[in-house]
């Protein structure tokens, strides 16, 4: 197998490999470094370190040869969302207005490097990581499977790099969807874990109460391992648990454990005719497994997108007030509308919101005590062409775009609970289509467990997009 | 609750000292805020009243030593 052909394997695959001496740390870092620059066109990264890459493996490859083995993903190239900071690097948050050398390392960028990976460069993003923006200072990403379509929002140039293999594995973040999106669209694992779980230290916010950081890769068991490598307490970040993080047991089964399919998610027009009968399928491969699978509801599922959007919307608000006073040019237009109409949500409205969302809480949790995790499609249709416009010429416009369909993956944000997209299955036109799972608080492990049974007795996240 | 005019969205978006670059910007806004207001006003749920936010949901469900 060629070098090239290497940078397609999972980077557990990859890591085995490493660690018994068989793979060159500086050898694949240069493969993936080449393949940044032959698919430079899906605008997956905004900088690429060439030089601190190289380094780092050389580095990473010494202590290798000496038999110091970090972790399991030791050597393994990475990337990370331009939302978080990497020291020495230029973080642009994917707009016009922020543009600094950070002089610090992200809590989850500071972990991944005690542990031994190698950072290839930062991703392309939506927009201050907001999503719906058109116009992309560093290039519309790109969706792998088919150039014209979008990769999501706001995690696009992490779910681009994994899919494309330019990169072993990505962390995105996840506020209302951005994790999760893009990975569905795109056709990896997404996971957006606890919120608390994984600090934020060193992220541009969003939604203090939503944002999350969580791993975007190729399989459940890189997830799984990406995640253990960034979860924990960090006393930089008051909000994360105190919990112990234990390592995923691959060994345990699905027998018995009990599956709730949220209705709501798939009648009455909310998933396409392929993402239902793909997300059917998956369901019969759980059944096969031993599982339990039963309906469940979650009444206020259709309004999680109009509640979690708008919730975070007033929040990035706030957050964007002075730019948006002083430089409201440097934004892309749809980003400051969308930010301008939500500096005017009144205060009732927020609280009533806030409401909601304890209310979507209490159905999450109701469900989550009936079944051990509950599954929906991740999105309600494969990626659509990229616009050039956001076509929002009437309310009724908007209440389309934004509300209803965008649902999918809002009653977990809200939540608070962990959720992760894991491919399923294909469109007609060749689009990939994900279900996703959710959890209990902190059962991350248990999402893992049925993503790596559902991958066993599956091949989608062994496809790779035609480049 | 009835739909707002542009020229009181422009209105509200002056006193925040927010400008809309031109007549497609209010337009779109306009459209934003109504759609918004008009799906929330529309929300019911018997508990509604009842159910306060919180923002923090595992800090006092789990008994995390305070910090």
């Amino acid at each position: 197998m060629s070098l090239d052909e290497l940078t397609l394997q999972s980077a557990m695959d990859l890591s085995s490999m490493i660690t018994k001496g068989d793979l060159s740390p500086v050898e694949i870092t240069q493969a993936y470094l080449a393949r940044i620059e032959k698919y430079s066109h899906l605008n997956a990264y905004i900088t690429v370190d060439y030089e601190g890459a190289m380094n780092a493996a050389r580095i990473a490859e010494k202590e290798l040869s000496h038999g110091l083995i970090r972790s399991p993903i030791h050597g393994l190239p990475v990337a990370v969302k331009d939302q978080f900071h990497v020291k020495g690097m230029r973080t642009t948050l994917g707009g016009n207005i922020y543009d600094k050398i950070s002089t610090e390392d992200a809590t989850v960028v500071a972990r991944l490097r005690d542990a031994g990976a190698i950072f290839l460069g930062k991703l392309n993003l939506s927009e201050y990581a907001l999503g719906g923006n058109i116009q992309h200072p560093f290039g519309v990403p790109k969706n792998p499977w088919d150039i014209t379509r979008q990769a999501g929002q706001s995690s696009s140039g992490s779910a681009v790099a994994v899919a494309a293999s330019l990169c072993s594995a990505a962390l995105g973040g996840d506020t209302a969807g951005s994790i999760r999106g893009p990975a569905a669209w795109c056709g990896i694992v997404g996971l957006r874990p606890t919120w608390g779980a994984v600090s934020r230290y060193g992220a541009f916010p969003m939604a203090w109460f939503m944002d999350t950081i969580g791993p975007m890769t190729k399989t459940v068991k890189d997830a799984a391992i990406f995640h253990y490598a960034i979860a924990g307490n960090d006393p930089k970040d008051i909000y994360t648990s105190k919990r112990t993080v234990l390592p995923f047991d691959h060994t345990l089964g699905l027998k018995g454990l009990r599956i709730g399919i949220v209705r709501e998610s798939l009648d009455n027009g909310m998933a396409s005719e392929h993402v239902i009968d793909a997300f059917n399928t998956a369901m019969d491969v759980f059944r096969d497994a031993g599982a339990l699978v039963e309906d469940a509801s979650l009444p206020l599922f259709e309004q999680g997108g109009l509640i979690a959007n708008t919730l975070s919307d007033v929040e990035a608000a706030h957050t964007h007030r002075h730019w948006l006073r002083e430089q409201p040019n440097d934004y892309d237009f749809a980003t400051r509308r969308r930010l301008m109409a939500a500096s005017l949500i009144s205060g009732a409205m927020y609280t009533k919101l806030s409401r909601f969302r304890m209310l979507m809480r209490r159905d999450v949790m109701s469900a989550l005590h009936q079944f051990d995790v509950i599954v929906t499609p991740a999105q309600a249709g494969g990626a659509p062409l990229i616009a050039n416009e956001t076509n929002l010429t009437s309310k009724e416009a908007v209440i389309s775009q934004f509300f209803g369909l965008r649902s999918h993956r809002s009653p977990f944000n809200l939540s608070g609970v962990p959720a992760m997209a894991i491919p399923c299955g294909f469109t007609g036109d060749g689009m990939p289509v994900s279900i996703q799972i959710a959890g209990q608080p902190f059962a991350e492990n248990l999402l893992f467990q049925f993503g790596l049974e559902f991958q066993n007795r599956t091949d989608w996240h062994l496809q790779r997009p035609d480049l | 609750m009835r739909d707002l005019t542009h020229e009181e969205i422009l209105s509200q978006l002056q006193a925040l000292d927010l400008h809309p670059m031109d007549a497609i910007d209010l337009d779109e806004i306009t459209n934003r805020v109504n759609a918004i207001n008009q799906a929330i006003s529309g929300l019911e749920d018997p508990d509604a009243d009842l159910m306060e936010p919180a923002f923090v949901f595992w800090l006092t469900e789990e008994n995390d030593e305070p910090r």
